[in-house]
Order: C-alpha cells, then structure tokens, then sequence
C-alpha cells in the first residue's frame, strides 16, 4: 500500500515540476533576489568590520592622545592601559560536533581549530577553542561560551576564556542568507607572555567547515 | 562564470525538482516556489565557489527542509490554515490540481507537521530517527505524528514497526504515547 501512496507523490511532484518549469520568470526572479541579497550581505560585513576597526582604534587612539578616560565598553581596549592593539583575520575548520539536549535546549558541544594571523607576532599562531553552544531559539541560532580555548604561538601559550553567538541559518535581518558568528575571547598569557593579557573580537560568516573571521583586539598587561 | 550565472544555472539543474519536493511538504505551488527561492538565496548569497558543486543539490534540499520546518514555526497559523482553505476553494483551472484531486484532498487533511513527517518517512525514506533530527523533534513525537497521519489517510499507508509509538503500561495507565 506505501508502494503506491509514494508512486502517488512522485507523480504529483512530477506534475509540479512540469508546471513550474512553465514559469518563465521564476529564475530571473531569483538571480535578481540573490544580487540583491549578496550586495546587502556585502555592505553589512563591511559594516560590522569597520565598527569593530572603529572601536578600538578611537579607544587606541584615545589613550595616545591621553584623552580623558571614557568608560570603556566590554570590548574596546582600556584608557590608561599599555595597550597594543592588534588586527587581523583567523581561519579555522570545525572538528567534532556533540550534539545533546539540555532540558529540552539543543547543545551543541563544537571544537574549532584555528590559524591566527595578527599584526603582532605574540599572538599568531594556533588557536583551538572548544564552544558549548545552546541553541534556545526556533532556528539555528545559539549563543556559546568556551570550555576551553588556549592559543599556542611562537614564543608561548596563551589560555582563556570566551563568549559569542552564531546565527547559522542566516535569519538575522541585516544578513539575509548568511551565516555569521561573532565573539569576545580574553586570553592570559603564560610562560613568556606571563603577565599580559589579550582580548579580541571577532565576526565573520560561516561557509561550510571553514570559517574565515576578521579580528581587532589588542594586549595589556594583566591588571 | 560570474555568479549571477552560476545561480541561474543551478536554478535551472536543480529548481525544478525541488519545488516537486517543496510541493509535497507544503502543498502549494506559489508555496513551494518561494521556499526554493529562498534556499537558494541562503545558499548563493554567500556563495565563494568553493562549494562542491556535487554537494549543491543535498545542500539545497536541506534548506528547503530547513525552510519549510522554521516556515511551520514561525508561521505556522497561517501556514497551517493554507491547506484547508486550498481544499475549501473550487479548483484551480491547471492541470496540477486536477490530476491529484484525491490525493491532495488526502494530504490536505494533515497538519503540516504530519504531512512533513509523512514525506520524509515515506516519501524520502527516512528514518524515524532522521525525521526526528531533521525536524528537532523527538522520535515518540514523530511516531505520533505519522500514527495521526496514517488514521487521516486510511488504507494509503501501510504501518511499519519502526513508526510504532512504545507504550510503557504502569499503574496510572499509559506512560508514553498512545496505544495503536
């Protein structure tokens, strides 16, 4: 009986098929809509990357100029600080996913592995953050926070702690179509790097495995 | 190859299959038509061509899925009401509605949750399991939509041990799901 209900719906998606391909407009339509979605996606990234550039450059230069302190916001650098700023990308590729429930909210346990490559050479090198992601809305939407993040360079180990939201089905009004993640990570460092500290933002799109993310943040001392 | 021909490429390759699919799960042409565009612009508009153009088309039917399931959600009144007013309505002079009149009467009895349960069990063949995953629903959920399903559709589906609802008996009666 199943045998003939499925033939049953593939003639009947067939039928829509035939109709559909009568439709001379539908894929102009589209293409149109895709231009028009691709050319917002465009302008929004340009605009989160230069708020993010904005933020700690007025807050960099600020402390150059050594203008009256402003309270800082959590993620632009501090007046009065040592402060570096760095700039810069990171790409990385997603490991294993867990995927679980906790009461009732989906989790998402993910582990990234990602190169870093920022303006200053203390803070380049491999990052792996493992994110406990809970997606509490209807879509693919989640805000995490690490269980682990340590960024190994050259001349040390910096570890730390970070916190962020991914919109992965790309419903976020300003990003049509697009899938983007955005975060804050503080790092301490370690050995060499042993009372300093870096905080950086991040934001980029997510496409497939490889995530590539544009980075501003800068390094002080600790305290 | 630009991208706008990229896309219209594809849309031409891959869109009319999928909007047979997106009728299936909605039952509306104009529906199904929509629900494809917008696959396929979450799809092209961040699209680098680094994508395997192999993958493309799963890629697409996922978001046609995806689609369809958050359209329930977040609109699922309207959505919900569109199949009924459909089949209070005279039909409509093409060829699509009057080839399947019985079988759209049938699927238009099935809330939508049930109708998308019924084609990916069925008509994709998946599992309870994947349904489950696929519509972030819990697999006695799903079995209970496809029992529902199959007492709206009568003799059209045969039941299978895996869509069967487990029923625990304890003191109080039936723990879990629902005899049938």
């Amino acid at each position: 009986m199943s045998e003939r209900f499925v033939a049953e719906l593939r003639d009947m998606s067939r039928s829509a098929e035939r109709v559909h391909r009568s439709d001379a407009t539908w894929v102009s339509e589209l293409a149109a809509r895709v231009r028009r979605a691709r050319r917002r996606r465009e302008v929004a990234l340009a605009g989160v990357a230069a708020a993010l550039v904005v933020g700690v450059v007025v807050s960099s230069a600020a402390v150059q100029r050594g203008a009256p302190p402003v309270p800082p916001a959590a993620t632009s650098a501090p007046p009065g600080a040592q402060v570096t700023s760095v700039t810069g990308h990171s790409v990385c590729t997603l490991g294993p996913v867990n995927v679980t429930k906790v009461d009732g909210v989906p989790r998402q346990v993910m582990s990234f592995t990602c190169d870093l490559t920022l303006s200053d050479p203390r803070v380049s090198g491999t990052e792996a953050v493992t994110v406990d992601a809970r997606f509490y809305g209807p879509s693919a939407s989640a805000r995490w926070t690490t269980q682990s993040a340590v960024l190994t360079t050259e001349g040390g180990v910096w570890r730390g702690t970070g916190s962020g939201a991914m919109d992965l089905d790309g419903n976020l009004p300003a990003l049509p179509g697009d899938s983007i993640q955005m975060g804050v990570l503080h790092y301490v460092g370690e050995g060499a790097f042993e009372g300093l500290q870096l905080t950086y933002n991040f934001a980029g799109r997510m496409d497939g495995d490889n995530r590539g993310y544009d980075i501003v943040g800068w390094i002080e001392p600790v305290g | 190859m630009g991208t706008s021909d990229v896309v219209e490429a594809a849309a031409r390759e891959h869109g009319p299959a999928l909007v047979g699919y997106a009728y299936l799960l909605t039952g509306d042409l104009a529906t199904a038509q929509d629900v494809v565009q917008d696959a396929f612009v979450r799809a092209f508009a961040r699209f680098t061509g680094r994508r395997d153009p192999e993958h493309v088309a799963a890629y697409l039917r996922q978001c046609v899925l995806n689609g369809v399931r958050d359209g329930y959600r977040r609109r699922g009144t309207f959505l919900a009401a569109r199949p009924r007013l459909a089949a209070q309505a005279d039909p409509p002079p093409d060829t699509l509605a009057s080839e399947h009149v019985d079988l759209q009467r049938a699927l238009g009895a099935l809330s939508p949750r049930e109708r998308t349960c019924v084609i990916l069990r069925y008509y994709d063949d998946r599992s309870v399991r994947d349904v489950a995953e696929a519509l972030r629903l819990s697999e006695g959920a799903v079995k209970r939509y496809l029992a529902d399903a199959r007492a709206k559709l009568g003799d059209r589906l045969a039941e299978s041990p895996d869509d069967v609802v487990p029923v625990r008996l304890t003191r109080g009666g039936l723990a879990e799901g629902r005899a049938r």
